[in-house]
């Protein structure tokens, strides 16, 4: 397959008579750690289809998970009140209830199931570590806004959970661009080599990352100059420039539309992903 | 009134009761009852809301879809690229060739190799990137066809974990040595689609294999050589089910069954690369 790239004949003809400076960028993502932000009307959609499936749910068979005369059926008897007696001597202004095995089935049927945890006062003296090991502990989701998204932090991998994050470099300060590098003219390297040895060279050292392939995704022409862009994502570590005058950003789409530069932008931006 | 025979060719026109059209003779058995109008509601899917069984199916976002269509499938696009890509032809029935008048209506060829025609290999672009379809869960136990009433337990446990009904499986075949008698259940099948399969898929990818000490993660040789990827869990291995875990006495008797992976990959490679994008270990 490489003898085939190599192989191929660039129609592009350039300005000058010197062979083109070919370069490759790594474009390395971290990919969403979190489910999608929903739009308004999709939550709305999925909460209407939620309540739709529950009222046309089927009646509970209480009878086959909690057994008669069990401690489990007492605490499910004393969560789950048995709904409201169609007594016939009695009016019921709001309409008569339709109970059958213990649902009224005018309504959606709402269960409450006894807890698998202990209450907060019990766990307590529980320890840390003794906590976390308890699989049937209660289970708290984490803030989908970290702190880094509180201190608007970007150079933190942990912002922006929901969204596809790319790291951008500047060397100067003033002029942000996807991390870049040159191919020598002397010593020929293969393209996805060349990405993540410059990579580690400028601080990826401890970066674990996945190099999805070798074939670069997209090629930018610039005035006497390829560029080629080879994907990959991060998996885990930190990017630490070795150079202190290195900066570095971690930035979802619409934020790399204000750092780097606009013809360039247009050019590449199909490669990012908009969530 | 009998027309008298006459060679001409018009002769069969004037036959009455002559058709065209050439009969046909059904290879499937079809149960004309089921097809009366009456039955047409049946017949829609589910999540038609129109249909009587209607069961609302987008309930809740679906993280592993988001996951897919996000990042998977257009890495996959990327990872399975190859410069001047050729269809692969495939294993076909063959013609017998022209030469000789005696093999004009002989049936086709056997395909070379196996003898089974195989599909040919499209290079990937962004309409075929390898999808999984639906997870395929089948219990066999000798237990069950010897206990007739364990075939109750098996599928009150696949559908605990699994959210869906399971369809009863019975014996084909005979097999004394086996105590296997044609008609007696032997197990259960059900194959998941779209959120039970995601469903099933976290569940199995981040509480059960991680808690299985034996799981060193599925074979690198794994696949039937079409792009479908299975697995097996043992009887130990199942009780980790969250579903089952804390109902122990309702499920004493507990079955290992086997899991297919259906994708739309045409080579287990590539099957087995999806497989692995979702979340399953692969040994070395």
């Amino acid at each position: 397959m490489k003898g085939r790239i190599l192989g191929r004949i660039s129609l592009r003809a350039y300005s000058t008579d010197l062979k083109p400076v070919v370069s490759s960028t790594l474009l390395i993502s971290r990919t969403p750690i979190i489910s999608e932000e929903l739009t308004a009307f999709e939550s709305q959609y999925y909460k209407y289809n939620n309540e739709l499936w529950k009222r046309l749910m089927w009646t509970f068979p209480k009878w086959y998970y909690y057994k008669d005369g069990t401690i489990s059926e007492q605490m499910f008897k004393e969560l789950n009140p048995a709904p409201v007696f169609n007594n016939p001597n009695v009016d019921f202004p709001n309409g008569r209830p339709e109970i059958r095995q213990g649902r009224d089935r005018r309504f959606k049927q709402e269960l409450k199931l006894p807890k698998t945890y202990s209450t907060e006062v019990e766990r307590a003296d529980e320890t840390a570590a003794e906590s976390s090991d308890n699989l049937s502990r209660k289970i708290v989701p984490n803030s989908r806004i970290t702190k880094a998204d509180e201190t608007k932090d970007l150079t933190s991998l942990e912002r922006k959970l929901a969204r596809t994050l790319y790291l951008v470099i500047s060397l100067d300060g003033n002029k942000w661009s996807l991390p870049n590098f040159e191919m020598s003219r002397e010593e020929k390297v293969p393209l996805h080599k060349l990405a993540e040895t410059g990579f580690q060279s400028i601080g990826g050292e401890t970066v674990n990352y996945y190099n999805v392939s070798n074939t670069p995704c997209h090629l930018h022409h610039s005035e006497n100059k390829k560029e080629y862009f080879i994907k990959s994502h991060i998996l885990a570590g930190k990017f630490a420039p070795v150079d202190n005058s290195t900066k570095f950003m971690w930035l979802a789409k619409e934020e790399l539309q204000e750092y780097l530069e606009g013809a360039y932008y247009e050019d590449v931006k199909h490669l990012f992903n908009d969530v | 009134m009998q027309l008298a025979r006459s060679f001409s060719t018009c002769a069969r026109a004037l036959r009455s009761g002559y058709s065209t059209v050439e009969p046909v003779h059904h290879l499937v058995k079809i149960n004309k009852a089921s097809l009366k109008p009456g039955m047409t509601q049946l017949l829609k899917s589910k999540s038609d809301i129109t249909a009587i069984g209607f069961k609302p199916v987008e309930i809740s976002q679906d993280r592993v879809r988001e996951h897919y269509n996000n990042t998977v499938k257009s890495d996959l696009m990327l990872h399975f690229y190859e410069h001047d890509a050729k269809t692969v032809e495939g294993q076909k029935f063959r013609e017998w060739g022209t030469d000789s008048p005696y093999k004009m209506y002989r049936s086709m060829k056997k395909p070379r190799g196996k003898g089974k025609a195989t599909r040919n290999i499209k290079p990937i672009t962004s309409k075929n990137v390898p999808e999984l379809q639906s997870i395929v869960i089948n219990l066999y136990a000798p237990a069950i066809a010897e206990h007739k009433w364990l075939s109750v337990s098996a599928r009150a446990f696949i559908a605990q974990i699994t959210n869906v009904k399971p369809q009863l499986l019975r014996n084909r075949s005979n097999v004394i040595g086996w105590k296997i008698r044609v008609g007696r259940p032997c197990g259960c099948k059900v194959e998941l689609k779209d959120r039970d399969m995601h469903q099933f898929l976290t569940t199995l990818t981040e509480l059960v294999l991680p808690r299985i000490r034996t799981f060193t993660g599925l074979k690198p040789t794994t696949g039937d050589t079409h792009g479908n990827i299975s697995m097996g869990l043992t009887e130990e291995d199942v009780k980790y089910f969250p579903e089952v875990e804390h109902f122990q006495e309702l499920f004493p008797n507990l079955f290992g069954f086997h899991i297919t992976f259906k994708t739309t990959a045409r080579t287990d490679e590539q099957a087995r690369t999806l497989i692995s994008s979702l979340g399953f270990p692969f040994q070395k």
